[in-house]
């Protein structure tokens, strides 16, 4: 691929990514809210439940809840929105020359946006209340940058399968609803037993979580630094996987559409 | 050499090579429609799911071809014989086997002209749209070509209503108005008139024509001979995924009928 081609794949991502947020939010803000209020209420509800019900003792647990459920929530949406993106975009893709990719890259920073304005609103106004310094701030980026690449390579894998078997969307949602309580979102990774631990080990949305609950609730750099590599190891082979998968299943991609 | 020979030469530049291309499409692809589907013939016969060479479906078989500068190829057969496809491997849609080279010449190719992206959106951000994925080497002149485009198509006030409130012959013109826009160095047009009300429909052929003229070379799948005639220099006609005939329109148009009527889908599971 060249420079000039990965221009064009930019320029056509966002024209496309604008298309969707303007047909999505065209003449409405309600839509606009509800995708920052939405994450707002499921944090209040489970903030509520866990922490005040189930007294789960944990120090400043809103943070190391957020920290965990807004990444969680982008994953999960993402996933579950672009899962159908290439299957509803049929006649699309075989009538001009778009590739399956810019639509789905188009999906993710659409929801990328949403949450990325989520964060913004909840977590960095705590963040200056618990005078967090500014470097963890900073690295901010790179945590975000793993989690789009992740989930970019997840919602492909998804979106591919997507088209060959139609029950795909129900069982991966249900995949998806059960993976919410067996990866360490609103429960800490100590509390698991030593001999389950590895339930966790192959959770690869847990990886990706990891980095933003080490910078925000930990505070510790050399966790976070760890964190990153593991994750920056996981998008490798996330994105050697999808380009196989893809590669592989190209032309039974078109003729199934 | 005299500069008729020099002329004649250059015109015939080469824009596009095809050599033994090959396309197949796997039939176990077909049979597991549903995750249910696989794990039970998986348990029912798990060696068998596993390893059994699945039926393989050739549709284009070992073709060979050369399209030159001024080349305006209209492909017939009838339908399955692999013209579709033809066209998807050399636009770059499918991954053929064998090896197609372009010599870095832009291929344009268009397969349906009544298509928006968003259908929420009206038909002028629509068209916006569709210039960024058709025409991305010329973003410097998007504004001036949508511009073109809307009052060519003469859609006027419903190009600012949302484009699946457009009916077919509305959305065909907004569509052909912005595929003929510019000329490509190889343009593929499969069956692309269709669509568009009479009055238009005079009116694009003649920018289509314009546009054809202005081209390096033109693929071009109809089933109308008369467009054929029309347009084209030179006939490929396909049969069970090979060119058997690369010649005049005429005798191409007169083999398509004779073998036409007598031909079926073909039946090429190995």
């Amino acid at each position: 691929m060249t420079l000039e081609e990965l221009k064009i794949y930019w320029l056509q991502t966002e024209g496309l990514t604008l298309a969707n947020l303007k047909s999505r939010y065209r003449g409405t803000w309600t839509g606009f809210i509800w995708t920052i209020l939405n994450p707002l209420i499921m944090f209040g509800a489970q903030s509520f439940a866990f922490n005040y019900i189930l007294k789960i003792q944990i120090h400043n647990y809103s943070l190391f809840l957020l920290s965990g459920l807004l990444p969680w929530l982008f994953l999960n949406q993402t996933i579950e929105m672009g899962m159908g993106t290439l299957q509803a975009s049929g006649r699309l893709l075989k009538s001009f020359p778009i590739h399956p990719f810019v639509l789905i890259c188009a999906v993710v920073i659409e929801n990328f946006f949403n949450f990325f304005v989520a964060f913004v609103v909840t977590i960095l106004p705590s963040m200056f209340l618990l005078e967090i310094p500014i470097l963890y701030i900073l690295l901010a980026p790179l945590a975000f940058f793993s989690l789009f690449i992740g989930t970019i390579t997840l919602t492909s894998l998804a979106a591919i399968a997507n088209v060959f078997y139609r029950d795909l969307r129900f069982i991966l949602r249900f995949i998806l609803s059960i993976s919410f309580f067996f990866t360490p979102i609103f429960y800490d990774i100590s509390i698991v037993p030593v001999k389950l631990k590895w339930i966790v080990s192959f959770n690869v949305f847990y990886y990706m979580i990891v980095p933003f609950r080490q910078l925000l609730h930990e505070q510790n750099l050399w966790s976070f630094a760890t964190a990153i590599v593991e994750v920056f190891f996981i998008d490798i082979g996330l994105i050697g996987l999808t380009f196989y998968y893809w590669k592989r299943k190209r032309n039974e991609l078109y003729s199934r559409l | 050499m005299n500069s008729t020979q020099d002329s004649k030469k250059s015109n015939q530049k080469l824009i596009l090579r095809g050599r033994n291309v090959n396309f197949v499409f796997f039939a176990k692809t077909y049979k597991f429609v549903t995750v249910r589907d696989m794990i039970a013939e998986l348990a029912r016969d798990p060696m068998g799911t596993l390893l059994n060479e699945s039926d393989r479906v050739h549709i284009l078989n070992d073709l060979n071809f050369e399209i030159n500068n001024g080349d305006r190829i209209g492909i017939l057969g009838v339908n399955g014989a692999g013209k579709t496809t033809l066209c998807r491997c050399l636009a770059g849609l499918y991954k053929s086997r064998g090896t197609i080279e372009t010599f870095g010449h832009k291929i344009r190719a268009v397969f349906d002209t009544s298509m928006g992206i968003q259908p929420e959106l009206t038909g002028r951000e629509n068209a916006n749209l569709l210039l960024k994925f058709m025409y991305p080497e010329f973003y410097s002149e998007h504004a001036n070509m949508l511009q073109e485009i809307c009052d060519f198509s003469e859609l006027k006030e419903f190009l600012d209503i949302p484009f699946k409130d457009y009916s077919n012959g509305m959305q065909a013109r907004l569509c052909l108005s912005l595929i003929s826009s510019k000329p490509a160095d190889l343009l593929i047009l499969d069956e692309v008139f269709d669509g568009a009300d009479q009055f238009f429909r005079k009116k694009i052929s003649i920018r289509v024509q314009d546009l054809i003229k202005h081209s390096g070379a033109v693929l071009f799948v109809s089933h109308s001979v008369d467009q054929i005639l029309q347009i084209c220099n030179r006939v490929w006609y396909l049969k069970d995924g090979q060119i058997i005939f690369d010649g005049p329109p005429e005798k191409g148009i007169q083999l398509y009928h004779e073998l036409g009527q007598h031909q079926g889908l073909g039946h090429r599971f190995e």
